[in-house]
């Protein structure tokens, strides 16, 4: 019964909200009074009748209960709080005052013209409601105050009241509200009619709502242990708390179907086919098409759709872009040819190297402006699949990927914020082998190229998701687990390949990069900036401007960073009084800063992928046409254009990714320096709401839109 | 791992049960068919504006005619641009209005983007027996600065800092005792 109450009361919320009876709430005042009067009588005593809090508390993750809302939900304040807001000497008069304010002509003409205020009447309603109705209905926990025959007068009370309302409503012979004036008349009612009738839905079924439990309660009053409260539900806790605990652990391979197909080895060698075509055309068109990016595979595809594809399938699963590579698919052919029998020089065994090309990187495409020269993205394409096949033609295992690949980097940092990992399912079988197939391979499949050996392998970092792995393990102990996502970030100990992440500079100085090339990549296209940086040239002439463009964009990626990080460093450092070096200090802080980076670059990327997403069909079209596979002309004149919901996601998703990094921020200060921990977090903390604001502030800014001819 | 897929399902539904709003900003006449104009926000400003028209000939709505908007601006340019961008319309580009974008199915609807704050004509064009063009004068004011409309998810992260360290004072006070 509780069941079908609260379903019953979820109903009724989605008829009030999301019904018809909504979109003609600005039309007749009688159609608005019968969707408020669900949302306060109907839904919220159903609602509770259902005893939410148990069910809700059930189905929420453990973790989320225990730690996150058990705290509150067990503090004292908090209790005393909850007590005051739902006894009978508040919750009426709040209730009562609720109805009487929003039907004030001001303040309902108010929510009448903005979305906003009529979303804000509604939820006055509804929580007011809800106290109304807790001392009435008394859900668990609740404890009941007053003795139950009170919630007579307490009912009786608030009808008056409704009554009085009602009345004024259905007697007043002048429109109380111009906007029901203005409306078209449906079904011929007058506005006044309207507003009568209006009164009348109030006075009637609303009195009935009122009196209905009031009559029930005097019933049971007078009757023999009528009042008796139900004491069930202990026990029903116990029983669902229990059956949450069973959950185990998502296995992307274990789904029926889907894995088998994802672990097959001629999975991935199709993606990357498909990925290697898609590449060659890009390069066709962009040496041989029209040189304007919005009309040429080499200006929409790499740019807008390879690009936000990416980031929400890393944000969403995991590093699948780098398994359906198409440099690593050419770099097997070539090692057909060129036997690769060295071995990387020990000295360039770190992300130094990567982290000097991804700042290459990031320089050219801003200084020459990839994205918008078709032939520069070609040249750039065959110039990475040289690089792939050549290092990976001379050096052993995945050298290219791990070392030198840009794009890897970015993976490999990005994939710490993922929710899936390549990771052993049973650690115990893993104690028992003796081969390590996984890492050293077996006659029939090759073990891991960038040399993790799974049983010690924590997090993303360096893992390509080939899953070789996966198919070498004779067990069948590897899987694509669900992990909570940048848990490895919070792992102090050594990784295979990997390390310790506090003793190393490198993949500090790469997380850094990355997260502050976020911003300056978004901020290099929002008007301001753009504005900024063409008054440089204008102001030094074009060989200065340039100059002092590429001063400008060192000092955002590789200065500001430095001298942020060690600034935080070492003031975290004297206020403190911790004997650590700066070193790991820095190091260890600087990889929290990955799921902020991240969450700028999906908010950027995905901006571009959504409205540029219709873009690419005339240019395939074009594409398609120039090799005589289509005659008609493409319609250039596609729509595109950035929907409502837009921004308000860029945000959370910026929210999420700074929340997320103060977390780590938070953990790492209290694991490392005890009692001081609020001072050592707090310059780190700066930092990232420093990043935040700088954030909001670009998302704020009218932003160029990339591969499509409206820029 | 289908409990946090229904979660976020959950919220994302919450979001879009939003609340219709809207009222009438004009009426116009033309061959017999009144026209009355809704728009949001109100008064409008430059940027995204949720414009609709309800057309009504004798005593009944009319359902079968095609609508479209056109933005015309009649006072001088502007020095504040709209912080909307891309959304928003070049001056004279029609766009149509249909039935099906508002949750009132009786009104044509679209949303237009307002490029600059000024006096702005609004030609609605209804294709029905015959074309016919019915004139709105809108006045746009200044564009609203975006942190009014996303404060609220703005002050989310203020607001999960002030939890987070609500929390762990709470904790803190309970390992002391």
């Amino acid at each position: 019964m509780r069941l079908v109450s609260f379903l019953c009361g979820l109903a009724a919320l989605l008829v009030a909200v999301a019904s018809p009876l909504d979109a003609f709430a600005s039309w007749l005042l009688s159609m608005h009074m019968v969707q408020h009067l669900i949302l306060t009588m109907v839904a919220p005593p159903l609602l509770l009748l259902g005893y939410p809090l148990l069910p809700v508390l059930s189905g929420l993750p453990r973790s989320l209960v225990s730690r996150g809302l058990g705290p509150f939900l067990t503090d004292p304040l908090v209790k005393k709080i909850g007590g005051l807001l739902v006894h009978p000497l508040v919750a009426g008069p709040l209730f009562m005052l609720s109805n009487v304010l929003w039907h004030i002509p001001y303040c309902y003409e108010l929510a009448l013209g903005s979305e906003g205020w009529h979303r804000a009447e509604h939820a006055c309603f509804l929580g007011t409601a809800i106290l109304f109705w807790w001392p009435v209905v008394q859900p668990w926990p609740a404890r009941p105050v007053w003795p139950r025959w009170a919630m007579v007068p307490y009912l009786l009370v608030v009808d008056v009241q409704n009554t009085i309302l009602s009345g004024f409503f259905t007697f007043y012979d002048r429109v109380l509200y111009p906007t029901y004036e203005a409306a078209p008349r449906l079904m011929g009612w007058s506005a006044i009619y309207d507003q009568a009738a209006a009164g009348a839905i109030m006075w009637v079924p609303g009195s009935i709502v009122y009196l209905l439990p009031a009559a029930v309660i005097t019933v049971k009053a007078l009757t023999s242990g009528g009042l008796a409260r139900p004491h069930r539900q202990v026990a029903t806790q116990k029983k669902l708390v229990s059956h949450s605990q069973v959950s185990s652990s998502f296995d992307l391979l274990k789904v029926p179907f889907l894995g088998l197909i994802i672990r097959a080895g001629w999975f991935r060698r199709l993606l990357q086919c498909v990925m290697f075509l898609l590449a060659m055309g890009v390069v066709a068109d962009g040496f041989f098409g029209p040189q304007v990016s919005g009309m040429n595979l080499a200006g929409v595809l790499p740019w807008t759709h390879w690009r936000g594809c990416t980031v929400v399938v890393l944000l969403v699963a995991g590093n699948f872009f780098c398994m359906a590579c198409p440099f690593t698919f050419a770099r097997d052919l070539g090692r057909r040819i060129f036997p690769a029998t060295r071995r990387w020089p020990t000295a360039l065994r770190s992300k130094w190297g990567a982290v000097g090309l991804l700042v290459c990187f990031f320089w050219a495409y801003e200084f020459w402006g990839l994205w918008a020269t078709p032939w520069w993205t070609a040249a750039s394409i065959v110039f990475y699949f040289a690089a792939a096949i050549l290092v990976d033609g001379m050096f052993r295992g995945a050298t290219f990927c791990k070392y030198v690949c840009p794009i890897g980097q970015f993976h490999f940092v990005s994939s710490l914020a993922s929710p899936l990992e390549v990771r052993v399912r049973e650690p115990s079988v893993c104690a028992e082998c003796r081969t390590h197939d996984c890492l050293n391979g077996n006659d029939r499949d090759r073990g891991c190229e960038l040399s993790l050996f799974q049983p010690a392998k924590s997090g993303n970092m360096d893992c390509t998701f080939c899953l070789d792995c996966v198919r070498a393990c004779p067990a069948d102990n590897v899987g694509i687990l669900a992990t909570p996502p940048g848990r490895d970030l919070l792992y102090e100990g050594k990784r295979s390949m990997v390390g310790d992440f506090s003793n190393r500079p490198d993949l500090a100085f790469l997380v850094l990069a990355l997260t502050f090339a976020a911003f300056a990549n978004a901020a290099g296209m929002v008007a301001p900036m753009v504005a900024q940086i063409g008054g440089l040239r204008e102001s030094f002439g074009v060989f200065w401007g340039e100059i002092s463009e590429t001063l400008y964009f060192l000092g955002v990626v590789v200065a500001a960073p430095l001298v942020a990080v060690f600034g935080c460093g070492a003031i975290a450092r004297w206020v403190s009084g911790h004997k650590e070096t700066l070193r790991p200090i820095v190091c260890r802080n600087a990889m929290m800063f990955a799921p902020i980076g991240f969450s700028m670059w999906v908010a950027h990327f995905t901006y571009h992928l959504v409205t540029g997403f219709t873009s690419a069909w005339p240019v395939l079209h074009r594409f398609a046409a120039d090799f005589g596979m289509a005659s008609a002309t493409p319609n250039w004149g596609i729509e595109t254009s950035m929907p409502e919901w837009l921004p308000g996601m860029q945000i959370l998703l910026l929210n999420a990714g700074c929340l997320f990094t103060l977390w780590l921020l938070w953990n790492s200060a209290q694991r490392n320096a005890g009692r001081w921990t609020f001072w050592s977090f707090l310059p780190w903390g700066g930092l990232a709401g420093a990043l935040y604001a700088i954030g909001v502030w670009i998302l704020f800014q009218p932003m160029e839109m990339r591969g499509t001819l409206m820029q | 791992m289908m409990a946090r897929l229904f979660m976020l399902v959950w919220i994302a539904g919450v979001c879009v049960a939003g609340a219709d709003g809207g009222r009438v900003i004009g009426v116009s006449e033309i061959d017999g068919i009144r026209v009355l104009l809704f728009g949001q926000p109100d008064p409008l400003r430059a940027g995204l504006a949720d414009l609709g028209v309800y057309l009504e000939k004798n005593g009944t709505s009319c359902l079968d005619a095609s609508v479209g908007f056109r933005l015309i601006k009649l006072s001088a340019p502007s020095p504040d641009p709209s912080w909307a961008g891309p959304g928003c319309l070049a001056p004279g580009v029609s766009v149509p209005a249909i039935l099906g974008h508002a949750g009132n199915k009786l009104v044509y609807s679209a949303v237009l983007g307002i490029p600059e704050s000024g006096i702005w004509e609004l030609a609605v064009d209804i294709n029905r027996d015959r074309f016919s063009t019915a004139l709105f004068e809108l006045k746009a004011t200044a564009p609203a600065h975006p942190l009014a409309t996303w404060w609220p998810l703005v002050l989310m992260v203020p607001a999960g800092v002030t939890l987070f360290a609500w929390r762990s004072r709470i904790l803190s006070r309970r390992q002391r005792q």
